[in-house]
C-alpha cells in the first residue's frame, strides 16, 4: 500500500497539532476534547457498520454503555485489574453484538432502523431496573481510573494521551480493514447487496461481521468514558447519545475514518459555540444538521475532497 | 370483570391514538417515502396550540378545534418545504437523520413558545365519568374511540374511495409515472404532508386533556407509534387500527395482568417478535428485493 | 491528494483549535465583587424545577446586594447549564471551578448529578450545597457536599406514623416512579410501615413517561389498599390524582411535596384534590413566618408563580453563604466549616441545623387540601417542631 507523500503531510500535520492539543486550549476544553475523542471511537465502529456496510444502527450507544458497564461490574464489582478489565469488556460488547446481530440484520432499511431504536429502549428499560446488577438508576461509581504500573493517567493531560493513543490504533485497525479483502466487501454489500451476493461475497456474513465489529468499538468507547468519568447511569447512554453518534458520523463523512473523527469533535463543540444562543441554541442546531445533510451529503470530509478536485489540474499530481 | 372492562375501555382509548399517530407516521412512509422521527413532535406541537387556543378563548371548543387544525396545516406546508423537498430522494438514513434534527429544533422551539411545564386542557365533553355496569369510564374516553373511529373512516374514504385518494396512491407507488400520468406532484405532496401534520395534530389535541402534554413527551408517544406501525404493518390503515390498539392494550393489560415494572418492555418485546418473526406486521406489505 | 489539501486541512483543523481556545481566558474578578457558580438545569427536561431555583438564586443574590453585599464588595451568582446529562453537569461544574474560581457552588437538585458530579467536588475542595434526594449521595461522605433538603427516606418514617395517626389506615398500597427517587422512597416507606406495624397490601411502579395509571390504581384497589401512597413528580402527579377520580376511585392518597408544586396544581381541579394528602418538604408561607410570607408574595410579584420548596431552598442556602462570607471570607475550608456547623438556622422553608453527614433539613410536614379548594392547610410536622 503506497501512501503518497502529501497524505503523509496531511498525517503529520493533524498528529503534531493533536500532541500539542493541551497546551494550545484550556483546561475546560481539554476536558470537552477528551470525550470528543471517547465518543470518536465508538463513531469510527459506526463508520464500519453504516459508513462502510450501510447497515443503519440508531443504537450504538447501547453498546457503548454495555462496554461501559461491563468493565465498571468487573473492577469494581470483582476487583479486576483495569487491563484484564478493558479487554474483557470488549469481547463481550463484541459477542454481544453478535448475538444481537444475528436475528436482526435480517431485517434492512427502515425495518432495521426501528429495530435498533428498540436496542435503545431495551437498555434504558434493563440499566434502570436490574438494579442488583447495574445500581439502577443510582447508577456506578468509584469506578477506578486507568493506570500501568505505579503511574495514574489521573490528570486530563495524561488522559488526553491515553485517549488520543487508543483512537489512533483503532482508526488504523479501521483503516487497515477498509483496505482489505473484507472492506471491499463491506462497500460492496452496501452498494448492491443483491448483486454481490449473486457474486458469491457472503452478503449475511459481512454484515454480521461489520456488526460486531461497530459493538466492539463502543464497547471499548464506553469502558474508556467509565474510567475517565468514574461515574456511569443509565442516563449516559439513552437515546439521544445514540443519535448523536450517528450525527457525527453523518455530519463528519459516514464513509471516512478522519471524518468520522472530525464529526465527532465538531458536534462535542458544538454546544460550546452556540452557548451564545442561549436557550434557543438546539433549534439551531437541529436546523444546522439538517443544512449540512442538504449540502453536505458526504459531510466535512466529502467537502474536503471535493474541495481537493477542483483545484487546477496543474496543481495536481496525476 | 368490572375492572377489566375499565381496563379495555382506557386501553382502547389510548390504543386509538397511538393508531392516529401511526396512521400519521404511516402516511408519511407510504405516500413520501420519508421515515418521520418527528412525528411525536408534531402531535406535542398540535397539543399544545389546542392547549393554547383553548385558554385564549376561554374553552370555546370549535374554534380552538378550528384553529389547531389550521395552524397544523401551516405546520405541515412548512414541514414540507424545509424538509421534505430538501431531503426528498436522498438515501434513507439521511432522511432519517434529517427527520430527527427537525424533530430536536421542533422540540426546542415548543420549549422555546410554552415553556416547559406541562399545558392543561379541558375535553369537548367535560371531565365527568360515566358510571355503568359496576365501572366507571370517563366521558372523555368513549369521546376518543368515537372520533377517531369517524376520523379514521374518513382517511380510509378519502385513500380509497375518493379521486384524490387514488392520486395518492398513485404517487406512492412511483412518483415519476404518477408525474407522467399528469398528476400535479408537488401539489399532492404538500396535501400529504398537511394531512401528516394534521393528523398528528388531532391525536395531540385528543391527548392532552388524557396526558398533559409537556414539550418532552414527543419522543415517547412517537416510540408507541412506531411499535404500532410495525406490528399493524406498513403500508395498511387496518393495520395502524389494530397496532395502535394492540399495542394501548398491551400496555394497559399488560401493566394490570403481568407487570407494571417492565409494561414497556413487554410492548417491544412484542415489536422485535413481530420484526423478527413477521416484519411485515398484521397487514402490511411484504419486504421484496427489486434487483 | 495534494499538499494544498493538506495545508487545506491542516488549517481546518488549526481553525477549530483556534475556537478552542478562544474559551481559555479565565475570567479574573473584578476587584468589588464575589462571584460564586450555580449549576443549574435551565434548558432541557429538568428545567422546570430548574427555573424554580434559578429565579431563587436570583433573588437572593439581588437581597444580599440590596443589604449591602458582602462587606461592601457585591455579591454575584455565575451560572453554568446541566441540561439534563450528567457529563453536562460535571462539566458545568468544572469549568465554574476552573473559569471563576469559586469559593462556593451551588448543585443541581438531582441525585443522579450529584452523585456524577461528587469526585470532581472532591478533587477540587470546593464547598457546595446540593438537594438531591438520594441518600447514597450522603454515603460517599463528601465533607464538601451539605445537603440542603430532607433526604428520600425520610419521608418514609414520617408517613408510616401518619398513615397509622392521622389517617388511620391498617392496609396501605404503594405506587412509585421507576427511578432512583421513587425507588428508593417506596423502598424506604415499606420498612417504615412494618415498622409502624402496617400491613403494605400492594406495591405498583411506573415509568417516568407513562401516561395512563388505571391499570395501578385498579391494582391498588383491588388489593384492599385503605390508603394510597404516591412518589411522584409533577406531571404524573396530577394525572394520578385526576385518574383516580376518573375511576371512581375514593381511596385517600398521600403524596410526595411535588403535589403542592404550583405546576401541577395548576393541572387538576378541588375536585381532583379531596381526599389528598402531601408529606411536603416543607410549608412556605404564614406557618413558617412572616419572613417566609414575605418571600412568597415578593416571589410571585417578580416571576408570576408561585414559589415552592424545592427553589425557596436554595434562596435560604444562599443567605446562609452570605453570612459565612460575611464572617469568614472567601475562604473554601472556612466556608465548609462553617456549613459544617450551621445550628438552628431559620429560613424562609425551614429550620437548619447540619449532621455529621452534611444533611441540613431533618424536618417534614404533612397537609391536606381544604375541600372543595385548592389550599392547603398544616396537619403537623414530622419530627413535631418547636418552632
Amino acid at each position: 500500500m503506497n501512501i503518497p507523500a502529501p497524505r503523509i503531510g496531511l498525517v503529520l500535520v493533524c498528529a503534531v497539532l493533536a500532541l500539542a492539543a493541551p497546551v494550545l486550549i484550556s483546561p475546560y476544553s481539554l476536558r470537552v476534547l477528551i470525550l470528543a475523542l471517547i465518543s470518536a471511537i465508538a463513531v469510527v465502529g459506526l463508520c464500519l457498520a453504516f459508513g462502510y456496510t450501510g447497515l443503519i444502527q440508531l443504537g450504538q450507544a447501547a453498546f457503548v454503555g454495555i462496554g461501559a458497564y461491563t468493565s465498571a461490574l468487573l473492577t469494581t464489582r470483582l476487583g479486576f485489574d483495569v487491563w484484564l478489565a478493558l479487554p474483557a469488556a470488549v469481547i463481550v460488547s463484541a459477542v454481544a453484538g453478535m448475538l444481537i446481530g444475528a436475528p436482526m440484520l435480517r431485517l434492512r432499511g427502515h425495518y432495521l432502523a426501528l429495530a435498533t431504536v428498540g436496542l435503545n429502549v431495551t437498555m434504558e428499560i434493563v440499566t434502570k431496573n436490574w438494579t442488583d446488577l447495574t445500581g439502577g438508576d443510582d447508577g456506578l461509581s468509584g469506578i477506578p481510573g486507568i493506570g500501568v504500573g505505579s503511574f495514574d493517567f489521573a490528570s486530563d493531560r495524561s488522559f488526553y494521551y491515553l485517549a488520543l493513543a487508543f483512537l489512533t490504533l483503532v482508526a488504523l485497525i479501521a483503516a487497515a480493514i477498509r483496505a482489505s479483502h473484507f472492506g471491499r466487501a463491506m462497500i460492496a454489500v452496501r452498494d448492491d447487496e443483491l448483486a454481490c451476493g449473486a457474486c458469491g461475497v457472503r452478503v449475511f456474513r459481512t454484515k454480521l461481521l461489520a456488526f460486531t465489529l461497530a459493538s466492539a468499538y463502543g464497547g471499548l468507547s464506553g469502558v474508556l468514558y467509565a474510567h475517565y468519568s468514574n461515574y456511569i447511569s443509565p442516563g449516559d447512554f439513552d437515546g439521544v447519545k445514540a443519535i448523536t453518534l450517528l450525527v457525527m458520523l453523518i455530519v463528519g463523512g459516514e464513509a471516512s475514518i478522519l471524518g468520522a473523527i472530525a464529526g465527532a469533535v465538531v458536534i462535542s463543540f458544538a454546544p460550546e459555540w452556540l452557548r451564545f444562543l442561549g436557550q434557543g441554541y438546539l433549534t439551531v442546531f437541529g436546523i444546522g444538521v439538517v443544512i449540512v445533510l442538504v449540502l453536505l451529503p458526504s459531510g466535512l470530509a466529502g467537502a474536503a475532497r471535493s474541495l481537493g478536485r477542483r483545484l487546477p489540474t496543474g496543481l495536481r499530481r496525476a | 370483570m368490572a375492572q377489566f372492562l375499565q381496563l379495555l375501555i382506557n386501553g382502547l382509548a389510548i390504543g386509538s391514538i397511538y393508531a392516529v399517530i401511526a396512521l400519521s407516521f404511516e402516511i408519511a412512509y407510504e405516500s413520501t417515502g420519508v421515515v418521520n422521527f418527528a412525528t411525536g413532535q408534531l402531535v406535542v406541537v398540535g397539543a399544545l396550540v389546542g392547549a393554547s387556543a383553548l385558554a385564549y378563548t376561554h374553552a370555546e371548543i370549535p374554534i380552538s378545534y378550528g384553529y389547531t387544525l389550521a395552524v397544523m396545516a401551516l405546520v405541515g406546508i412548512a414541514f414540507f418545504v424545509s424538509v421534505f423537498r430538501p431531503l426528498n430522494g436522498k438515501p434513507v438514513v439521511t432522511i432519517v437523520i434529517g427527520t430527527v434534527a427537525i424533530g430536536i429544533s421542533i422540540q426546542n422551539v415548543s420549549q422555546l413558545i410554552w415553556g416547559p411545564l406541562p399545558a392543561a386542557s379541558v375535553s369537548p365533553v367535560g371531565s365527568g365519568v360515566l358510571r355503568t355496569m359496576g365501572t366507571v369510564v370517563p366521558d372523555h374516553a368513549l369521546f376518543v374511540i368515537g372520533v377517531t373511529a369517524v376520523l379514521i373512516g374518513c382517511v380510509y374514504l378519502l385513500l380509497h374511495r375518493s379521486s384524490l385518494g387514488k392520486q395518492f396512491r398513485a404517487l406512492a407507488q412511483d412518483e415519476e409515472a404518477a408525474r407522467l400520468m399528469g398528476i400535479r406532484v408537488t401539489r399532492l405532496y404538500a396535501l400529504t404532508w398537511i394531512l401528516v401534520a394534521g393528523l398528528a395534530g388531532i391525536a395531540g389535541v385528543l391527548l392532552s386533556p388524557m396526558w398533559f402534554i409537556d414539550v418532552t413527551m414527543g419522543d415517547s408517544l412517537a416510540l408507541k407509534a412506531f411499535a404500532a406501525a410495525i406490528i399493524g404493518g406498513f403500508g395498511s390503515i387496518p393495520g395502524a387500527i389494530c397496532g395502535g390498539v394492540m399495542v394501548g392494550l398491551a400496555e394497559i393489560l399488560g401493566a394490570f395482568y403481568i407487570s407494571s415494572t417492565y409494561k414497556d418492555a413487554l410492548v417491544f418485546l412484542l415489536m422485535i417478535a413481530f420484526l423478527l418473526l413477521r416484519p411485515r406486521g398484521l397487514f402490511g406489505e411484504r419486504q421484496s428485493e427489486r434487483g | 491528494m495534494t499538499s494544498r489539501r493538506s495545508v487545506l486541512k491542516g488549517t481546518l483543523a488549526a481553525a477549530t483549535l483556534t475556537g478552542l481556545t478562544g474559551t481559555r481566558i479565565r475570567r479574573a474578578w473584578a476587584a468589588d465583587e464575589i462571584v460564586v457558580g450555580a449549576t443549574v438545569p435551565i434548558t432541557g427536561p429538568l428545567a422546570a424545577s430548574g427555573l424554580q431555583y434559578y429565579d431563587a438564586l436570583q433573588m437572593a443574590q439581588d437581597d444580599i446586594n440590596a443589604a449591602g453585599g458582602i462587606n461592601g464588595k457585591k455579591f454575584r451568582i455565575a451560572f453554568e447549564d446541566t441540561q439534563a446529562s450528567n457529563s453536562i453537569a460535571v462539566n458545568a461544574f468544572i469549568k465554574l471551578a476552573q473559569q471563576e474560581s469559586p469559593p462556593f457552588i451551588f448543585l443541581s437538585s438531582y441525585t443522579i448529578q450529584n452523585l456524577a458530579v461528587e469526585q470532581a467536588v472532591a478533587k477540587a475542595g470546593i464547598p457546595t450545597v446540593y438537594a438531591g434526594g438520594g441518600v447514597a449521595i450522603a454515603a460517599k461522605k463528601n465533607p464538601w457536599m451539605f445537603r440542603i433538603r430532607p433526604p428520600d427516606n425520610m419521608a418514609g418514617g414520617a408517613i408510616g406514623q401518619a398513615l397509622a395517626s392521622v389517617m388511620k389506615a391498617r392496609n396501605v398500597g404503594i405506587i412509585n416512579v421507576q427511578d432512583d427517587y421513587g425507588t428508593a422512597s417506596g423502598n424506604a416507606l415499606e420498612a417504615a410501615v412494618k415498622q409502624a406495624g402496617l400491613n403494605v397490601v400492594a406495591r405498583e411502579t411506573y415509568g417516568a413517561r407513562d401516561n395512563d395509571f388505571s391499570p395501578q390504581l385498579l391494582s391498588l384497589k383491588n388489593k384492599g389498599a385503605e390508603a394510597m401512597v404516591a412518589f411522584s413528580y409533577v406531571r404524573d402527579g396530577a394525572l394520578l390524582l385526576t385518574q383516580r377520580r376518573g375511576l371512581g376511585i375514593d381511596i385517600p392518597l398521600l403524596g410526595s411535596t411535588s403535589f403542592v408544586v404550583p405546576s401541577l396544581v395548576d393541572l387538576v381541579t378541588p375536585a381532583d384534590l379531596d381526599g389528598a394528602y402531601v408529606m411536603i418538604d416543607a410549608m412556605l408561607g404564614a406557618p413558617m413566618g412572616s419572613a417566609s410570607e414575605t418571600y412568597v408574595s415578593r416571589f410571585l410579584e417578580r416571576f408570576k408563580t408561585r414559589a415552592d420548596p424545592f427553589g425557596s431552598c436554595y434562596y435560604d442556602a444562599a443567605m446562609i453563604l452570605a453570612d459565612a462570607l460575611r464572617k469568614v471570607g472567601p475562604d473554601r475550608e472556612k466556608i465548609r466549616d462553617y456549613f459544617a456547623h450551621v445550628k438552628d438556622y431559620k429560613g424562609v422553608t425551614r429550620v437548619y441545623s447540619t449532621d455529621d453527614r452534611g444533611d441540613m433539613a431533618h424536618s417534614v410536614a404533612l397537609v391536606k387540601f381544604a375541600p372543595g379548594t385548592k389550599d392547603i392547610s398544616l396537619v403537623g410536622y414530622y419530627p413535631p417542631q418547636k418552632s
